[in-house]
C-alpha cells in the first residue's frame, strides 16, 4: 500500500511539474498576424461556388469526390463536428453518410462522399456560430467583419455533378441595388422617372409602389406610380409634381422586395442586401436621395498669393458666414491665425496671415459657408449640385 | 552624469560611519585604539578614563584633510567615561548636510552658466509683411532646476557594565542617509507666447514642463549585546547583533507639453497636450544579525593571542510597493479630425538581497621591547550572496482617431495593444579570502610613535550572473474600426530567452599603511596619517582624541 501511494505521490509530482512556467502566457501556436480574434472566414472552396465537382474515381459506379475547405485561420476541430452540412439543392435533401476531416496543419476541412449523386446541384453549409477558430470567433460567413449570427454569418458555397450546370445551383449571396436615378445629385425636373437596377433577377410581384416611398425633406410624402418593369429593374413616376429647394429621399422596403433565386436557394438569401455587407437580422431599408432645384449650390477655389491665400467663390456668398471659423488655413506646424477681408462681390476672401509660416499650406472651408441664396457650400471634388452634405466641407489641396 | 552622482551617492553612503581609529587602520588593523573598544559594548570598561572625540578626530571617513582641500564636512561629536563605574556610557553622533546648486544647462548672454535655478528670457520682434514696422513679437521663457541635496545622520550609544571578571554590554546604532538628485533635463519649464502687434491677440501658446528628482535612502538600527569573561591569561567573549534595514531608491518624473495654435479664438480649437510620467520605487526590507566569539590568550606579559570567530547573515526584500510605471497621454486636434491616446509601462518587482557568511581571524602580538611592538596574523573568510530581482512588466496603449467628420466609418479606429514580460535577474557568488596582515609600532621618542602596517590579501571569487525570461505574453494588437468591424493580430513571440556569466576571479594585493601617533601631554592624542610628502601639509590626514 505504501509503495502505491510513494508511486502516485511521485507521478502527481511530476505532473505538477509539466505545468506551463509562463504564467502570462496566451496560445502562440497560431499564424502570425493572423490568429487573434479576428473573426474566421472562408478562404476558398475546390470546388469554386457553382463549379462541377469532378469524380476522382470514375471506373467506381457514382461520383466519389472531396469538397475541399480552405481557411486562413487556424479553426477549432471541435467546433467543426456536426457544424458542416451538404444540402442536395435538386432534392432538397440533406446529403448523409459524409465524411468529414480537418488538417490542422494544412488547415483545409475535406468533405468527402463515395457517392454524390450525378446530376444534382449542392449547397455546402458551414454553420455559423458552431464552427469557430481556436479564439472561439464564430465563422464570418459573408466577411463583412461582424458577427451577423446564425443563418446570415454562414460561409456557403455550391458545387454540381457530371450532368447538371452552373446555373442549377442556388445563390449564395442576396440581391443589390447596382443603380438609382437620379441618386445624389440635383435636377430641375419637377416629375423625374425614378429607375432603380437590381444585380439579379426579382420577383416582379414585390416591385410595387408599396414597397418603394419617397418623402420630401419637409416629411411630405409622394405617392409613386409604376412606369416600366424588366426582371432586374423597375421604373417609377412621382404621382404630383415635386417642389423646387426641397431635397427627395427615396426608401426600399428591404424586407419586402424579393429576388426571383432558383429552388431551394435559403429563403434569408432572398430579400435586399440594402447596405451592401450581407445579410444580417436587421437589415436596413435602402435609401437614396436627390435635390430638385434649379440653383446649384456654391463652389470654392484657393490660391496661394504669398502672405496668405485667396478664396474664389463661383457665386456672391453670404458675407455672414464668411468668417474664421467656416474658413481657416493651416502650414506644417497647424492652425494660422489670420485676418479676413472680403471684396469682389461677396466672392473673393483675402486670408492674410497672423504669424511667421513653414512648409506647405492646407485651406479649408466649411460646408456653413452659404450663398446669398442661402445654398450650403458643396465641396467635393467633383461637386454634385447639392451642397451642405456630410463630405461637403472643402479641403485645399 | 545623473549615474555618476547616483553612484557618488552611495559611495559617500558606505563612507559615512566611523571605520576605525588611526592607530587601527596604520597597523594593518593589528593594534587597536580606545575609539575601537567603543563600538564592542563589553569591552568600553577597557577605556582607561574618559575620551572626548571632536570634528578633530576625523572619525567620519578618515579623509578629512585639515591642511587641505578634501572634506567630507561631517559634524562628530561622541566620547566615553568611566565616571558611573560600574557603569561605562560611550557615544558617538555625526551628521552632514548639504544642499549643492548645479549647472542647469542654460547660458546667460555672456556666456555664463546659470547654476540652481535659472531663468532665461528671449524677446523677438518681427515685420513679417516687410513694411518697415514691427507687427509680430515672439516671447520665450525657459527655467531649469539642478541641485543635489544629502542628509546624513548616524548615532551610537553604548553601555558597558563590569563586575569582577564579568563584562556586559549593551549598543544600539542607528544610521540614517538621503539624496535628491534634481537633474535639469527632468526639472524645467518651457513657455512661449507668439502675438500679433496688430491685433494684439496671441497667435501661439506653448508650455512645456518637466519636474522630479531622483531619490535613495537608507536607514539601519543596529542592536548590539556582548559580554566578556577575564581569566588570568585568557579573555573570552561573545558578541551578537542584530540589525533592521531599509532603503529605496527611485525617481519620480513628470511632465507636459501643451501647444494651443489658435488661443485668441476659442471657437477655433487646435491643440496638442502630452502628459509623461516615468516612475520607479525599489524598496529594500530586512535584517542584518551576526554572532561573533573572540578569545584573547596572554600567556606572558609580552605576548598575546587573539582568536576571532564570526557568523553573519542578511536578508533584504523588495518590500510590496516596488515598482514602477512609464506612461504617455496624448490628446490632440488634427487636420481635421482628433487623436486621443495613451501608452503605459508598469513594473512590479520582487526579488531579495540574501548573504552568509563566517570568518576567522588570529593576531599575534609581540611585545618585543618597550619601543618596538611587532605584531602579525592570518585570516579566512568565506561568503556567499544570492541578489535577485525579477521584474514583471505590462504594457497597454490605446489610440484613438476620428477623422471629424460625422460619418463613422473605417476612417476611425481605436487602436489597444498589450503585451507584458517578466524578466529575472540573478547574480550569485561566493567569496573565499585570505587575509595575512603584519604591522609594528615603533616607539620612536615617547610620546612619538611610528606605525606601519600591510595586509597581503588573496581573494578567490565565483560570480554567476543570470537574466532569463521567466514568462511572456506576444505583443497582441486590437483595432476596432467606426464601420463596427475589427482586428485583431499577435505579434512575433520573444525570441531572446535569457543569458548568463560566470566569472572565477583570484586576486592577491597587498596594502600598505603606516601613521604616526603623538601625545604631547596625557590629555592629548595626536595621530597622523597620509603624510607620503612630509613637507606638503596639504595631504595630512590628523585625528586629534582628547583624554581625561
Amino acid at each position: 500500500m505504501k509503495r502505491v501511494f510513494l508511486a502516485t505521490a511521485i507521478l502527481l509530482f511530476m505532473v505538477g511539474c509539466l505545468e506551463k512556467e509562463n504564467l502570462l502566457d496566451v496560445d502562440t501556436d497560431l499564424g502570425l498576424g493572423t490568429g487573434a480574434g479576428n473573426l474566421p472566414v472562408v478562404a476558398g472552396v475546390v470546388p469554386a461556388n457553382a463549379q462541377q465537382l469532378i469524380d476522382d474515381d470514375p471506373e467506381t459506379p457514382g461520383v466519389q469526390a472531396t469538397v475541399i475547405v480552405n481557411f486562413p485561420d487556424y479553426m477549432d476541430e471541435v467546433s467543426l463536428e456536426g457544424n458542416v452540412w451538404v444540402m442536395n439543392t435538386t432534392t432538397g435533401e440533406d446529403v448523409t453518410n459524409l465524411a468529414i476531416t480537418y488538417n490542422p496543419d494544412a488547415k483545409k476541412l475535406y468533405v468527402r462522399h463515395m457517392d454524390w449523386s450525378e446530376n444534382n446541384a449542392y449547397l455546402l453549409i458551414l454553420v455559423s456560430g458552431g464552427v469557430k477558430n481556436r479564439w472561439g470567433s464564430p465563422i464570418d460567413g459573408n466577411g463583412n467583419g461582424k458577427d451577423d449570427g446564425c443563418p446570415y454569418d454562414d460561409a456557403l458555397s455550391t458545387f454540381y455533378t457530371a450532368g447538371s450546370a452552373p446555373d442549377s445551383c442556388v445563390w449564395i449571396v442576396p440581391p443589390i441595388v447596382t443603380g438609382v436615378t437620379p441618386d445624389t445629385i440635383r435636377t430641375a425636373d419637377t416629375l423625374p422617372p425614378i429607375v432603380v437596377v437590381f444585380d439579379a433577377g426579382m420577383d416582379t410581384t414585390t416591385l410595387v409602389s408599396d414597397n418603394f416611398s419617397l418623402v420630401s425633406e419637409t416629411g411630405s410624402s409622394i405617392q409613386l406610380d409604376r412606369s416600366g418593369m424588366t426582371p432586374n429593374s423597375v421604373t417609377f413616376i412621382p404621382r404630383s409634381v415635386l417642389r423646387f429647394g426641397n431635397r427627395y429621399f427615396l426608401t426600399i422596403t428591404s424586407s419586402n422586395v424579393k429576388a426571383d433565386a432558383p429552388r431551394n436557394t435559403p429563403s434569408y438569401l432572398l430579400g435586399l442586401d440594402a447596405d451592401f455587407d450581407g445579410t444580417e437580422a436587421d437589415e436596413p431599408d435602402f435609401q437614396s436621395y436627390f435635390l430638385c432645384d434649379t440653383v446649384s449650390a456654391p463652389t470654392v477655389a484657393v490660391t496661394d498669393v504669398g502672405d496668405g491665400l485667396q478664396f474664389d467663390f463661383d457665386q456672391r456668398m453670404d458675407p455672414v458666414t464668411l468668417v474664421l471659423e467656416n474658413i481657416r488655413a493651416f502650414d506644417e506646424t497647424g492652425y494660422v491665425p489670420g485676418t479676413l477681408v472680403i471684396s469682389n462681390n461677396n466672392t473673393r476672401v483675402e486670408y492674410y496671415f497672423s504669424r511667421p509660416t513653414q512648409g506647405t499650406f492646407t485651406a479649408f472651408v466649411s460646408k456653413q459657408a452659404k450663398s446669398r441664396y442661402g445654398m450650403m457650400l458643396d465641396g467635393q471634388a467633383t461637386p454634385n449640385g447639392i451642397g451642405g452634405e456630410p463630405w461637403d466641407d472643402f479641403w485645399w489641396p | 552624469m545623473r549615474y555618476a552622482l547616483i553612484g557618488l551617492v552611495l559611495c559617500s553612503m558606505a563612507l559615512a560611519y566611523m571605520p576605525g581609529s588611526f592607530r587601527w587602520q596604520s597597523t594593518a588593523g593589528l593594534w587597536e585604539d580606545d575609539y575601537d573598544l567603543l563600538f564592542e559594548p563589553a569591552r568600553i570598561p577597557l577605556i582607561d578614563g574618559n575620551r572626548v572625540y571632536t570634528n578633530l578626530s576625523n572619525f567620519v571617513s578618515n579623509q578629512e584633510e585639515q591642511f587641505g582641500t578634501q572634506t567630507r564636512n561631517f559634524f562628530l561629536v561622541g566620547g566615553s567615561s568611566n565616571l558611573t563605574t560600574p557603569l561605562y556610557p560611550g557615544i558617538v553622533f555625526d551628521k552632514f548636510c548639504h544642499k549643492t546648486p548645479l549647472f542647469t544647462g542654460l547660458v546667460g548672454r555672456n556666456n555664463d552658466s546659470l547654476f540652481g535655478k535659472g531663468r532665461l528670457f528671449y524677446t523677438e520682434l518681427k515685420d513679417l509683411d516687410s513694411n518697415g514696422t514691427y507687427d509680430y513679437k515672439r516671447v520665450d521663457v525657459t527655467e531649469a532646476e539642478a541641485w543635489n541635496q544629502g542628509d546624513n545622520l548616524d548615532c551610537y550609544g553604548g553601555l558597558g557594565f563590569r563586575t569582577g571578571s564579568l563584562r556586559l554590554g549593551f549598543g544600539c546604532a542607528h544610521t540614517e542617509s538621503s539624496r535628491k538628485y534634481v537633474d535639469p533635463g527632468y526639472c524645467y519649464t518651457f513657455h512661449r507666447t507668439d502675438s500679433s502687434l496688430i491685433t494684439g491677440l496671441p497667435t501661439f501658446l506653448q508650455s512645456d514642463s518637466l519636474e522630479g528628482f531622483d531619490r535613495s535612502s537608507l536607514s539601519r538600527t543596529r542592536f548590539l549585546l556582548g559580554g566578556w569573561y577575564d581569566l588570568d591569561y585568557l579573555s573570552v567573549g561573545l558578541n551578537g547583533g542584530y540589525a533592521l534595514v531599509s532603503e529605496n531608491t527611485g525617481h519620480n518624473h513628470r511632465g507636459m507639453t501643451f501647444e494651443d495654435r489658435s488661443p485668441a479664438n476659442p471657437a477655433i480649437v487646435d491643440y496638442v497636450e502630452t502628459q509623461f510620467t516615468d516612475t520607479t520605487n525599489t524598496p529594500y526590507q530586512g535584517y542584518q544579525a551576526s554572532l561573533s566569539t573572540a578569545a584573547f590568550y596572554c600567556p606572558r606579559a609580552e605576548i598575546e593571542s587573539r582568536f576571532y570567530v564570526r557568523l553573519y547573515t542578511q536578508s533584504l526584500g523588495v518590500a510590496e510597493a516596488g515598482g514602477g510605471l512609464e506612461a504617455n497621454h496624448i490628446d490632440s486636434v488634427c487636420h481635421p479630425g482628433t487623436a486621443t491616446g495613451y501608452d503605459s509601462c508598469f513594473h512590479r518587482y520582487y526579488g531579495q538581497r540574501a548573504s552568509q557568511g563566517m570568518e576567522f581571524r588570529t593576531n599575534q602580538l609581540f611585545t618585543l621591547s618597550d619601543k618596538f611592538l611587532l605584531g602579525f596574523g592570518a585570516g579566512f573568510g568565506t561568503r556567499s550572496w544570492e541578489d535577485s530581482l525579477v521584474d514583471t512588466t505590462g504594457y497597454l496603449s490605446f489610440f484613438s482617431y476620428d477623422n471629424g467628420d460625422t460619418i463613422s466609418g473605417r476612417e476611425d479606429y481605436q487602436t489597444t495593444v498589450r503585451s507584458s514580460d517578466e524578466w529575472l535577474n540573478r547574480t550569485t557568488g561566493r567569496a573565499n579570502i585570505l587575509t595575512l596582515p603584519v604591522g609594528f609600532e615603533y616607539r620612536i621618542l615617547y610620546p612619538l610613535a611610528l606605525r606601519l602596517g600591510a595586509v597581503h590579501r588573496i581573494t578567490w571569487r565565483d560570480v554567476t550572473s543570470i537574466e532569463e525570461l521567466v514568462a511572456s505574453s506576444p505583443r497582441h494588437t486590437r483595432i476596432e474600426y467606426g464601420d463596427g468591424t475589427f482586428s485583431e493580430f499577435v505579434g512575433e513571440a520573444r525570441q531572446e530567452a535569457g543569458k548568463s556569466e560566470t566569472v572565477n576571479t583570484t586576486t592577491h594585493s597587498t596594502e600598505f599603511s603606516y601613521g604616526i601617533g603623538y601625545c604631547p601631554i596625557d590629555n592629548l592624542q595626536i595621530d597622523i596619517m597620509g603624510f607620503s610628502r612630509l613637507t606638503n601639509l596639504a595631504n595630512w590626514a590628523l585625528s586629534v582624541t582628547l583624554k581625561f
